[in-house]
């Protein structure tokens, strides 16, 4: 369970200094214990911004963020925020610590005082949930981009983090690698309850959120579900952001007067109504 | 342009850590094609690209650059002129203190004078969609991942090698650059450049290449064009790939007992053909 709190966040790059960049202004917003919300927006919108600030790693301008009631700009209670909430680096490049992939995972339980064996079963487990087991025993700066990504998500799997922080996890990943990492995250999540918080440029995996936030220029410009974001074609392409294919495809069809219903943003939602629609059709047309 | 034989390519030979990351692979890519070339994470992609800037050399076989083998130092030592490269992480290219520099860098080796360059690089950050005036004195280090990746292609396009080979250029993109890169992608393809891009958007590779090559565990796996290639989702997804959604979407169809034609790859012939059908 972790419950987040974000009140009049506002965060300033070099504040007073040369270079002086606004790149958050006035975030307001809760997650609840147990939600996945998805984090969309232009690129330079703030996301990475915002994720930082969820486990302590940059501290408010002004405001406050705070993790069950732990406040992130408290020196005390940094430890502890940092082991409940797990991050994945948007450049998986920058989280590598050790010589070989396994020990690359371990890092962080072992830090954590946990037995040698209760180490062991959460290297394998993360190991193999992140699909990485083949490439163990390998050096990890010479992995290719996607197992990098792969392998920043192992380790922070093994922490068991009550809440895990994501920034595109699945930019590098091939179709299937970003399936699986999709449907590991929505298990997670359903079946061990873990708060999940997902950066992503990719709309159908926005969809599979409980919420969408929507960054634009900084500032928190949509809160809602899936479906009530979705249904702003206009609003979402204007700020450079877009239609899953699906919804996108229905939104076309709907305009030239198809009987589409609202709330179509999926495959298997768009297949079952277009089935519908055109048999329908074809039975009308041919009696 | 391009021609690429029997290459073999093997990190760290004769080491524990020895691992064969291509395998006699076969490949010619000719003066202006757009070529996109696909792959399950590990496959062999960004190994592959290497070789054709001379940054990799190969283990077994050989890589010819318009003719000339880069395994010849004095190939190599021009060959970033022929060959431009954008690397897979932006963190791997940035270096210089501000964008302008930047950008401007590749054009300064070249030899141009201060104005030419500084007006290449300007046009450079307009064409990736980065206002000159906001973006050139700002540190590359104090930009958002996906403004880095632009910045990076910038500084390709300021000095407009023949042959662009570009590793994942919009894997961090919001979805209006991602269009816009690759239709400038294909813009400069007209104009006469050679394309090569990595991706892993199916719909873009459907979209905008001329000939789809995938590699799978180090070997040329299948190539053809986009239809062709799509054709086999089975196939596909056997090696960690998909087809794009509005081929995905056209089998569901189809197993539902619809008729719809075969062969569709992307967004706008879905929506003709879904119409086509609707008409009977
Ligand atoms: N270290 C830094 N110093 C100064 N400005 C920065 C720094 N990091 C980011 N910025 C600026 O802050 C803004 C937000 O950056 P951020 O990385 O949060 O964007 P983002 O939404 O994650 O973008 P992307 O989709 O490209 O990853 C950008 O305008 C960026 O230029
Ligand atoms: N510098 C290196 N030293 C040793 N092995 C490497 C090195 N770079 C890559 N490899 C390995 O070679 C294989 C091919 O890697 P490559 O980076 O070419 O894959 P890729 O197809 O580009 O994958 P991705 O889509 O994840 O970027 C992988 O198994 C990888 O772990
Ligand atoms: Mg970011
Ligand atoms: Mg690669």
């Amino acid at each position: 369970m972790c419950k987040i709190s974000i009140q009049g966040l506002t965060h300033i790059y070099n504040y007073g200094q040369p270079g002086e960049r606004v790149a958050l202004q006035e975030i307001n917003g809760e997650i609840s214990p147990g939600e996945l919300l998805a984090i969309i927006g232009p690129n330079g919108s703030g996301k990475s911004t915002l994720a930082r600030h969820i486990n302590a790693l940059l501290l408010p301008t002004c405001g406050s963020v705070t993790v069950d009631g732990l406040n992130t700009a408290d020196p005390a209670s940094r430890w502890e925020i940092r082991r409940r909430v797990g991050m994945v680096l948007q450049n998986p490049d920058n989280q590598l610590v050790a010589s070989v992939v396994e020990e690359e995972v371990a890092f962080g339980p072992e830090n954590l005082g946990l037995p040698p064996e209760e180490v062991r079963q959460r290297v394998d487990r993360a190991l193999s949930v992140a699909g990485l087991v083949e490439q163990r025993l390998r050096p990890p700066h010479l992995l290719s981009g996607g197992q990098k990504q792969r392998l920043a998500i192992a380790g922070a799997l093994a922490m068991k983090p009550s809440c895990l922080v994501l920034d595109e996890p699945t930019a590098m990943l091939d179709p299937a690698g970003r399936r699986e990492v999709m449907q590991t995250l929505l298990n997670l999540n359903r079946q061990d309850g873990l708060t999940i918080i997902l950066v992503t440029h990719f709309m159908e995996e926005a969809v599979l959120a409980d919420r969408i936030w929507v960054l634009s220029g900084g500032r928190l410009v949509m809160d809602g579900t899936p479906a009530q974001v979705f249904r702003c074609r206009e609003a979402l392409q204007k700020i450079g952001l877009a239609l899953p294919g699906p919804a996108e495809l229905a939104w076309r069809l709907r305009n030239c007067g198809w009987p589409i219903p609202d709330g179509i943003y999926r495959l298997e939602e768009l297949v079952t109504c277009l089935v519908d629609l055109l048999t329908r059709n074809r039975s009308g047309g041919s009696s | 342009m391009i021609l690429v034989e029997h290459l073999t390519h093997i990190y760290a030979p004769g080491t524990p850590l020895a691992l064969t990351s291509l395998e006699d692979v076969s490949l010619h890519i000719e003066e202006g094609e757009f070529v996109v070339l696909a792959g399950a994470t590990g496959s062999g992609k960004s190994t592959l690209v290497q070789h054709f800037n001379g940054l990799l050399l190969p283990t077994a076989g050989r890589v010819l650059v318009g003719g000339r083998d880069t395994r010849d130092k004095k190939v190599r030592r021009d060959l970033w002129r022929t060959v431009g490269l954008l690397f897979q992480n932006p963190e791997q290219q940035l270096f210089e203190e501000s964008v302008f520099a930047e950008v401007a860098f590749a054009c300064r080796n070249l030899g141009l004078d201060e104005k030419t360059v500084a007006v290449r690089a300007c046009r450079a950050l307009e064409m990736v969609g980065l206002e000159p005036d906001r973006y050139r004195a700002l540190s590359p280090f104090a930009l958002s991942r996906g403004q880095q990746q632009l910045v990076a292609l910038a500084g390709l396009l300021a000095y407009q090698p023949p042959v662009l080979v570009l590793d994942e250029p919009t894997s961090g993109l919001d979805p209006a650059a991602r269009e816009h890169i690759w239709q400038l992608l294909k813009k400069l393809q007209q104009a006469g450049h050679t394309v090569v891009v990595i991706t892993h958007h199916m719909e873009d590779a459907a979209r905008f290449a001329g000939r789809v090559v995938v590699l799978h565990r180090g070997k040329i796996y299948r190539q053809g064009t986009p239809r062709q290639v799509f054709s086999d989702p089975g196939g596909l997804r056997a090696v960690g790939l998909d087809v794009p959604m509005p081929c995905e979407l056209m089998y569901c169809l189809q197993q539902k007992g619809l008729p719809v034609k075969s062969g569709i790859i992307t967004l706008d012939e879905a929506e003709l053909e879904l119409k086509n059908l609707a008409m009977g």
